[in-house]
């Protein structure tokens, strides 16, 4: 196992991973950039290096400085969290060259799975349904020809991208040129790749994933599935497990499927396949996220299991111990975002600080944050300030508890989403399960109008 | 925030009759001790003066005329900071003299010192020009992002 764990990562995620090392007996060394010198990782991890300037380029992106940050401190291991370095291969080739465990897949899977077009491939080489569409495309005309043969409304995607960015819904013919040309300087800019495919564009979709858990000997795990449609423009807001709309044969199918395409491209540690799964419970392939994802928390509450430790141990070259057959969902887990936004007014950043605040309590309910009463909220990063999770044995019990921790939680100072997530635990099509990926959209549409109406 | 709790509890300790303190803070432990005065008063004063007003008397007429100017601009220093986390070498190889030692006249673009980072060797040169006043960091010694390396004092 082992003894020295540097974490090149800030926030909420920099912290899960610190607890988990503690409980593992593991040291922690924290890096930060200038502007997070007052941040909690930096107080609970056994070491902090100061790695640079306030922007993400200069620190939490700076490959030679995190390594040299592992240098002086003699980690024997580095784990990138999410975002940042964490889906970067080059960043997995360096660590791996300059002697630390990288805890993530290997530059060539990440480097597949990067690649949305050789993602889509390996899905259908692993039986996974893909969405009609094609390979990257050399001109409008190619463009043209594809979508009259799958059908309009298609979607033009960035080869390389992610994040919500380098998308654009193509309506019929004539925008296509437009679209087309949009499109690949948007991903030549956002992804420094500019080329681009086409999808079918699926409308009434929900966004359900997988959770996947492999170690180094072949052995692949599922720990179920994730309902994350609730989300405005690819930024998920509220997740839940197990899915209302996922009956016992869509599960089985969606769970072989992925365990099929880890075991294909050998995959070890957690990694997530992401699907769009149409009205008539069709399901198609989105992407594989080679990461411990924000929304972890979920699967670990139903299915009782550590997901940042377990990936630790997979990386440490540990044979898992858990078996398929002994992995139970139980009951029923929520988690919504809190973030230092302005829901009402499109979801403007407010990096304000955090005057006073109230975290949820009692049985049932877990904060994953950083922030605490006097803290600096940093203009350079995530407006992410953390999680709120419950646990509940059922759906119905889950969604009162839910509520209850959300009147118990205050925060002054920036504007949140809290005041948002109150008003949709409220909306009858929420409770019911009744949504797709289109629902928040419409929603803040609807609050909007009323809005409009009162004044 | 960490270094203001520090410098309280050494403002406690100073105006206590207490040796030592122990607290615990945001899960790290920090302990301050007050050393006996007598050891802080190294053997070549002991035998010139007497024990414990040496080091006033000395200082006080060396205060009037030199120490004045030399405490303004003291606090003129200018600071070389490491760009980078790594870790600091003072001299090119372990058997080389080392780039500057204190009362050197360094000038601007003048290589001090080396910060290896990812077995890279990034010489770091002297922004602007001074006499080495002190050097903050011990050879093959870690330091991070903008610690302060050398204090220098301008040169007119």
């Amino acid at each position: 196992m082992f003894k020295k764990i540097l974490i090149a990562n800030r926030g909420e995620i920099a912290i899960r991973i610190i607890r988990a090392c503690k409980e593992m007996d593991i040291q922690t060394v924290a890096v930060y950039s200038k502007a997070d010198k007052n941040s909690l990782h930096v107080k609970f991890a056994d070491e902090a290096i100061c790695i640079g300037e306030g922007p993400a380029l200069d620190s939490y992106l700076n490959i030679p400085r995190i390594v040299a940050a592992g240098e002086i401190t003699n980690a024997d291991a580095i784990h990138p969290g999410y975002g940042f370095l964490a889906e970067n291969a080059n960043f997995s080739k360096i660590c791996k060259e300059n002697g630390f465990t990288f805890i993530g897949p290997e530059a060539e899977i990440i480097d597949l799975m990067g690649d949305k077009v050789n993602a889509r491939n390996a899905a259908k080489n692993a039986g996974v349904p893909i969405i009609p569409g094609s390979n990257t495309l050399s001109s409008v005309d190619d463009l043209l020809e594809i979508a009259d043969e799958i059908g309009y409304p298609v979607m033009l995607k960035a080869v390389a991208g992610g994040g919500g960015k380098g998308m654009r819904v193509i309506n019929n013919a004539n925008e296509a040129e437009k679209g087309f040309n949009i499109i690949q300087n948007e991903a030549g800019m956002a992804f420094n790749n500019s080329e681009i495919y086409v999808e079918k564009f699926v409308k009434n979709g929900r966004h359900i994933e997988v959770q996947i858990l492999s170690d180094k000997f072949g052995n692949h795990l599922h720990l179920g599935e994730r309902e994350c449609s609730i989300q405005r423009s690819n930024q998920k807001l509220i997740e839940e497990s197990p899915s209302l709309f996922v009956d016992d044969s869509l599960r089985d199918e969606l769970t072989s499927k992925s365990l099929q395409l880890a075991k294909n491209v050998n995959y070890v540690g957690a990694g997530t396949i992401e699907y769009l799964v149409d009205d008539e419970k069709n399901f198609y392939f989105i992407e594989m996220n080679t990461r411990i994802q924000v929304e972890h928390t979920i699967t670990e509450m139903v299915c009782m299991i550590d997901l940042v430790k377990e990936q630790i141990r997979a990386y440490a070259g540990i044979e898992l111990t858990i078996k398929q057959e002994n992995i139970l969902m139980n009951g029923h887990a929520i988690e919504c975002r809190i973030n230092a936004e302005d829901p009402f007014n499109d979801f403007i950043p407010s990096p304000k600080r955090i005057e006073s605040l109230n975290f949820a309590g009692g049985i049932g309910v877990r904060i994953d944050s950083f922030i605490y009463a006097g803290y600096q909220i940093p203009t350079n990063y995530d407006s992410m300030l953390g999680k709120l999770i419950v646990h509940s044995s059922s759906r119905e019990k889950a969604l009162i508890r839910m509520k209850r921790a959300l009147q118990e939680t205050f925060i002054e100072g920036p504007k949140t989403t809290l005041p948002l997530l109150e008003m949709i635990f409220e909306n009858k099509d929420f409770n019911n399960g009744n949504f797709d990926i289109n629902f928040l959209s419409k929603f803040l549409k609807k609050i909007r109008g009323k809005n409009n109406e009162s004044s | 925030m960490w270094k203001d709790k520090i410098k309280e509890i050494i403002y406690m300790l100073e105006n206590s009759d207490i040796n030592e303190i122990e607290v615990r803070f945001w899960f790290k432990k920090i302990k301050v001790t007050k050393k006996p005065p007598v050891l802080n008063v190294d053997s070549s004063q002991l035998s010139s003066d007497n024990l414990n007003v040496p080091n006033l008397n000395k200082e006080e007429p060396v205060d009037s005329n030199i120490d004045t100017p030399k405490h303004d601009s003291s606090k003129r220093l200018i600071e070389i900071k490491s760009p980078m986390p790594g870790t600091f070498y003072s001299s090119p190889d372990p058997d080389s003299a080392s780039f500057v030692s204190i009362g050197d006249n360094v000038n601007i673009g003048d290589t001090i010192c080396i910060v290896e980072a990812m077995k890279i060797m990034n010489e770091i040169q002297a922004e602007e020009s001074g006499i080495v006043e002190e050097i903050l960091v011990d050879n093959s010694s870690p330091v991070e992002f903008d610690q302060v390396l050398f204090k220098l004092k301008p040169s007119k």
